[in-house]
């Protein structure tokens, strides 16, 4: 934005996560009293956003016959992307669908390979005009269209106060996008979706379009999210099995699509689609290459 | 500490579970109503659909449905590890299944939150409001099969 206004010729936006530390955790400060939002669910025992987001999942299980092998095929088609990316946390460690079925709760029906990973680490994208772009070392990611949206009676985590609590911010924000965009969603080559827990995918697959609501889990069998499937998704492995930075590393891959430069590289990716998250207010961008 | 390198140990442990910090828009709610709620839920000083910024309190049956349900397993604040697995609720009230509360299914009102088999919890299940005994001045809603 302040590059589009003319405020600046060269952006740097940067992200840095260092959860390492005892202090930066959420329970960090904790107080026995919990004001805002928090007062509607934290004593009840609902403390962490798995629980917020396994509330929805039960329901969206429930009302479309979703199961856990659906959320499987996320964690896994994630895993095996990260097993092909040398930076990824999770390069060495191969996911089996057994192993993802057997593994330990954290609040059912969510289990540990549902949730994202916990990093430490940083990175980073320069912006700055496509006529200074066009001669520098790197081919451009051009940045195509960009929304940012919060649907009505939205409040972070807990869509289920809201009147349809399965159509939350990626449809606000998908209306906008498409709208501003000149592509639709099937002219998407491969997506980065926000994935601090894999139902999040499902949700986000409808809310952009790219299936019918209720239809994401079908969407997501056989190497539905793979490269050479219908969508490839998450190419880096993610914050599920790449590194947890907030979304930021989802960026950097979605740059590396277009530039042809993925470890799991896309053929011919020229529109490459990256989100923020579905549960909180949100955004999403979509990258063009130069094809 | 802040800026401690390194991983060192568990979250600071909570002796007593949370309770709720009443704030202008919630105190009615908590302290005054007592918790069969309203047509705007959590109570929030403008209505969404309308913008008024109006608001009566009504006594509603108290009566609803489990919308969903969630299991939570360890690590968890050390008042709620102790207890788990436990169920957390969502109802939608009969009178408007958009209006929805988070609780916990309870066979006594003053019961822990263990009390119920978590998986004997199921979506749809009729559920009626009690009222667990007051704490520091706090009433909170909980909520058991219907009979």
């Amino acid at each position: 934005m302040a590059v589009a206004t003319g405020q600046c010729d060269v952006a740097v936006a940067w992200r840095s996560r260092k959860r390492g530390a005892a202090s930066s955790r959420p329970w960090a400060g904790v107080s026995s009293r919990v004001g805002g939002n928090n007062q509607w669910t934290r004593p009840f025992g609902l403390l962490r956003p798995v629980d917020e987001i396994a509330m929805l999942t039960r329901r969206y299980c429930h009302d479309y016959g979703a199961t856990r092998d659906h959320l499987a095929n996320v964690a896994l088609a994630a895993r095996a992307h990260a097993n092909n990316n040398p930076a990824a946390i999770m390069r060495d460690k191969p996911l089996t669908r057994e192993q993802y079925l057997e593994a330990r709760w954290i609040s059912e029906p969510l289990c540990l390979f549902d949730n994202c990973l916990e990093t430490d680490g940083a990175c980073a994208v320069v912006i700055t005009r496509s006529d200074r772009a066009r001669d520098l070392a790197n081919p451009p990611a051009y940045v195509h269209a960009w929304a940012q949206s919060i649907p009505r009676q939205h409040q972070t985590m807990t869509n289920f106060f809201c009147d349809d609590p399965l159509e939350g911010p990626a449809w606000a924000c998908a209306a906008k996008l498409w709208d501003l965009a000149e592509i639709g969603p099937a002219e998407v080559d491969v997506a980065q979706l926000y994935d601090a827990f894999s139902p999040l995918i499902l949700l986000s697959l409808e809310g952009y379009g790219f299936c019918a609501r209720g239809e994401a889990g079908p969407f997501s069998d056989g190497d539905g999210l793979r490269v050479g499937g219908r969508l490839p998704t998450n190419t880096s492995g993610a914050g599920m099995s790449e590194a947890y930075l907030h979304g930021f590393n989802l960026i950097t891959e979605a740059v590396r699509q277009v530039r042809g430069t993925s470890t799991n590289q896309v053929d011919g990716a020229n529109w490459s689609l990256v989100t923020s998250g579905e549960g909180v207010p949100t955004g999403a961008m979509i990258l063009r290459g130069e094809g | 500490m802040a800026g401690e390198p390194g991983r060192s140990g568990d979250p600071e442990p909570v002796a007593v579970g949370l309770l709720p910090g009443p704030d202008a828009d919630s105190t009615p709610f908590w302290e005054g109503c007592a918790a069969c709620g309203r047509r705007r839920m959590p109570p929030r000083p403008m209505c969404p659909h309308c913008r008024s910024l109006e608001a009566t309190w009504e006594v509603m049956s108290g009566r609803g449905r489990i919308w969903s349900f969630v299991v939570p397993h360890p690590p968890l604040l050390a008042a709620y590890a102790e207890v788990a697995p436990y169920n957390v609720i969502v109802v939608e009230l009969d009178e408007e299944p958009a209006i929805r509360f988070c609780g916990n299914l309870v066979d006594t009102p003053d019961g822990a939150l263990d009390q119920v088999d978590p998986h004997t919890v199921e979506i749809g299940e009729p559920v009626e409001v009690c009222f667990a005994p007051e704490v520091d001045g706090i009433v909170m809603p909980r909520w058991r099969r219907a009979s």
